[in-house]
């Protein structure tokens, strides 16, 4: 039996999804990543069940990939019965999703889903009569305390009996919605319609398009509601609820959030730091061990020196600093969205965001690029469309210098007396340049509706398996590929190519102002930012032609655990374009301060 | 009148909605409607509302699409 479980976002599907396959598989997805199909197989009674999760959404007809993610479900799968998870605390918005589910003439089976929450919050359904009406049976449900699991194994088991929903029989007038379009209702999905309000279908679908059925709909979810919904007394408001009152303030709560990052972020740069020694210590004799083996294995040659540093490099990086980088953020971001805070950061942040042409949550993986910015390309999958996750992503290539980037800066910067501030004013224009042009070739939406959800304790296991889930990507897709670009890299310096342009002292010297050796370090720091001031330091620069220098290695290119992730994440195009985008930077600043600073 | 212009807690129902947002629709905002203010930010951010039961978050730009009147 094939089950699509469907329902609003923040109803708690996964949640109760994990409680109906007693497994942690499921996390909660985020709007504008690759959507894919998640599901699961158990068996209940002989009977084995397909359960397909979809990503939350409010409508059917809703204009995103959510929707047609679920669409496609719908049409696709041979769906033997649908799931609706509804927030019983929000009965009639989550009704229209409802009466949108029944028009397609599946079984369904109607989950009530957070009735302790509306309980607590005075609200009474009678799901009596909400069964009677909606010819499905409903039934009340938490996730959080499991009320109504045993009822709805043994409807699963016993199988849904079920009646088909009678389609009304209305006529249905043409009506003109605001845009001028006539729109005619038709209501079942895959039936053939031209501007008919039947939008699965529609070619010239547009997120602004509301058909009179849309508003009919809207109308019998209020009315049923107003029917079988009781509002008693309110009680008195819990800690939590005047925890969230107060962050939803607008001045004060912003600064609490603020505080909060801060200090989130410290203990993400403290982490780091602690981990990095031991992780170091433990690492060594494993290193010294792979170094020996390869070369008593392997006869003397290039390919062998390139492995045995490549491969010792290849391992060291992700896990001293990177892994526990990934971890923590993982933690956090885990933490951000089962609290409910992040789009609560989104609001806060939405102001400033929009000065640098992005969303406000773009400045939650910008400031974690500032302690490691692989895992910060983890985090933009917070961002709302894939074209943001672009920009974001391009951001924290070029500009943004992690913790490792700018312990470097800072030792290179004293060590030629290069003037700090024009190294540091170059980057922040860097940014406002790179920020404002991105976003007016890739125009991002800056009309935004965001539902907050209440402020929730996290629970620890579902964090724990947030973590995990996300975290295991990294050991089967990420290591290999480090390994093999770090394979790659190493044989490209050890094999001279970067020889020819020791010889383009005056094409450097004209253009950027530096010493060529001085390039060809930039560019082997671009490749291998790790060794920048073994690289540097053994140069003789005047300060004028190290703060070039330096200026150019901060914004250029991102690290070879950035390349691989943006791949993984994004594809190759987009690395590329990045890495275009990269290089041309580099070279337009060192272009530009040549031109600019006084000799 | 536009959500913004009211005070913090003032109850509202909506009038008009200019042009056609489906968002808007989805979230329950539509004529007849009945909301809260609940948050306004500075320098034209965000204002933050309930509908029905829950906080919805709206742009400055799209919420002044939404016609209000005091209840």
């Amino acid at each position: 039996m094939k089950i699509a479980v469907i329902g609003n976002p923040n109803v708690g599907k996964s949640s109760v999804l994990n409680r109906i396959t007693g497994s942690k598989l499921f996390v909660s997805n985020y709007p504008g990543t690759s959507v894919e199909k998640n599901q699961s197989t158990m068996k209940i009674g002989g009977q084995t069940l397909n359960i397909f999760d979809t990503p939350g959404i409010y409508s059917l007809n809703s204009y995103g990939d959510e929707a047609n993610v679920s669409r496609s479900l719908l049409a696709e799968e041979d769906i033997d019965l649908i799931i609706d998870i509804i927030d019983a605390t929000n009965l009639e918005r989550n009704l229209l999703l409802t009466y949108e589910l029944l028009e397609l003439g599946k079984p369904i089976l109607i989950l009530l889903n957070q009735i302790d929450r509306a309980r607590s919050m005075g609200i009474k359904i009678d799901c009596k009569e909400m069964a009677r009406n909606l010819e499905s049976p409903v039934l009340a449900f938490s996730a959080t305390t499991g009320e109504g699991l045993a009822e709805l194994l043994q409807l699963l088991e016993k199988g849904i009996n079920h009646k088909r929903f009678k389609l009304e029989d209305v006529n249905y007038q043409p009506t003109v919605d605001g845009s001028g379009n006539e729109k005619m209702p038709v209501l079942v999905l895959g039936a053939e319609a031209a501007c008919s309000g039947n939008c699965s279908n529609c070619l010239t679908f547009s997120k602004d398009c509301l058909s009179s059925a849309d508003l009919l709909r809207a109308e019998k979810a209020r009315n049923l509601a107003r029917l079988v919904s009781n509002k008693m007394d309110a009680r008195q408001k819990i800690r939590l609820e005047k925890i969230q009152t107060f962050i939803d303030r607008p001045v004060v709560g912003t600064i609490l959030l603020l505080v909060f990052a801060y200090l989130a972020f410290n203990v993400l740069l403290q982490f780091i730091q602690i981990s990095e020694g031991p992780i170091n210590i433990l690492l060594a004799p494993i290193n010294k061990l792979i170094e020996d083996i390869i070369s008593s294995a392997l006869p003397k040659s290039l390919i062998t020196t390139i492995l045995t540093k490549a491969v010792p490099e290849g391992l060291i990086i992700p896990f001293t600093i990177i892994m526990p980088a990934m971890l923590m953020v993982s933690f956090l971001m885990a933490m951000l969205e089962d609290t409910g805070l992040l789009p609560r950061y989104t609001v806060a942040l939405e102001r400033l965001g929009s000065f640098f042409g992005v969303s406000g949550q773009a400045i939650i993986p910008l400031s974690l690029g500032f302690g490691c910015r692989t895992p910060a390309i983890v985090a933009t999958r917070i961002m709302p469309t894939v074209a943001q996750r672009f920009i974001v992503i391009t951001l924290l290539s070029i500009v943004i210098p992690c913790a490792a980037t700018l312990g470097i800066l800072a030792s290179v910067i004293s060590a030629f007396h290069a003037s700090l501030l024009v190294v540091v004013l170059t980057m922040i224009t860097a940014l406002i340049v790179l920020a404002s042009g991105l976003s007016r070739i890739m125009p991002v939406e800056n009309e935004f509706i965001y539902e907050l959800p209440p402020l929730r304790v996290p629970l620890a296991s579902n964090v724990w398996s947030k973590i995990k889930i996300r975290f295991s990507g990294f050991f089967t897709e990420v290591l290999p590929l480090l390994l093999a670009m770090s394979i790659a890299i190493r044989a490209l310096m050890e094999s001279g190519a970067l020889e020819i342009f020791r010889g383009m002292e005056e094409f450097t010297r004209f253009l950027f102002g530096i010493p060529a050796e001085a390039f060809v370090a930039v560019l082997i720091t671009i490749f291998q930012r790790y060794l920048a001031p073994l690289v540097l330091m053994s140069l003789t620069l005047t300060p004028r032609e190290a703060t070039i220098a330096i200026s150019m290695i901060a914004l250029s290119l991102p690290c070879l655990p950035m390349m691989v992730l943006t791949v993984r994440e994004m594809g190759l195009k987009s690395l590329l374009k990045i890495l275009a985008m990269g290089l041309l930077t580099s070279f337009t600043v060192g272009i530009v301060l040549n031109l600019i600073l006084p000799k | 009148m536009n959500i913004a212009q009211f005070e913090i807690g003032q109850k509202l129902k909506v009038l008009k909605i200019d042009g056609a947002e489906r968002r808007l629709f989805e979230m329950g905002i539509m004529p007849g409607a009945e909301l809260q203010l609940i948050a306004r930010h500075p320098f034209k951010g965000p204002l933050v509302i309930k509908v029905g039961n829950a906080d919805v978050a709206l742009g400055r730009s799209i919420a002044n699409k939404v016609k209000v009147e005091a209840v």
